[in-house]
């Protein structure tokens, strides 16, 4: 297996426990506190980082 | 990093970029076209990123302060030195109704270079002086209070990067403005 593929961002189930908007105009995306949705892991690492009230969902 | 004695945090001058990219209704960026949706404000002479705050004291009948208020104004001025056509129709009309995510680039600190965001209204205004035409035209944004969490991934912000031809730009970088900050500060 390439080192590529080993690499590849892998999707997270998240919940959101605020609002949120993804504001890419190609992946809009509007989520209303309480929502678990599908993420790539390097975002969620990074909404956590910058202080969104995010976590893994159950 | 951690709050300390950094002498290259400390400048004077740089920056010289400002950007506007319009965002709909619920702050999602509209399409990256150029000249349409997404502005290159050219030349600045000076600028002022800012947050101000108003206190309100609350004192107790003994003439203590029990607890103070804090309102919060972020604004953004600039003088911009072109006085072409198309600024000025962008500032005085094209502005008006709408929302921005504004980036302003602040210079190179302490090692790298600092990029404030924030979703703004722009105050429609222009003015074109002879002589004095270079620091006329005054721009001023107002940061709006967000009631949702919003962000701007790297992928959108690279194509800002390369439609405006940005240097010492954080293009591979994700972007989150909270409710709680309303702005957030990039650095690369």
């Amino acid at each position: 297996m390439s080192e590529e593929i080993k690499t590849k961002d892998k999707s997270v189930k998240v919940k959101f426990n605020e609002n949120w908007v993804n504001a890419d105009p190609s992946e809009k995306k509007v989520v209303q506190s309480g929502e678990v949705v599908s993420l790539s892991e390097d975002l969620f690492n990074h909404l956590k980082e910058s202080g969104i009230n995010v976590e893994l969902a159950k | 990093m951690a709050v300390g004695v950094k002498a290259g945090a400390v400048v004077d001058k740089g920056g010289n970029k400002l950007f506007l990219y319009e965002v709909d209704s619920s702050y999602a960026g509209v399409t990256l076209t150029v000249g349409t949706y997404l502005f290159d404000l050219g030349y600045l002479a000076s600028s002022d990123v800012a947050q101000t705050t108003a206190k309100q004291d609350f004192e107790a009948e003994d003439g203590d302060v029990v607890t103070s208020s804090f309102t919060y104004t972020r604004l953004t001025k600039g003088q911009l030195m072109q006085t072409d056509a198309d600024l000025i129709n962008l500032l005085a009309d094209t502005v008006k109704g709408k929302t921005y995510l504004e980036g302003k680039c602040t210079g190179y600190i302490n090692g790298v270079t600092q990029w404030h965001y924030k979703l703004v209204k722009v105050t429609p205004q222009f003015s074109v002086k002879r002589p004095g035409g270079t620091t006329s035209m005054e721009y001023e944004s107002t940061g709006i209070k967000i009631n949702t969490a919003i962000t701007f991934t790297s992928t959108v912000l690279a194509s800002i990067g390369n439609l405006l031809s940005l240097s010492n730009y954080p293009s591979t970088q994700s972007i989150s403005i909270s409710t709680s900050k309303q702005y957030v500060i990039a650095e690369v």
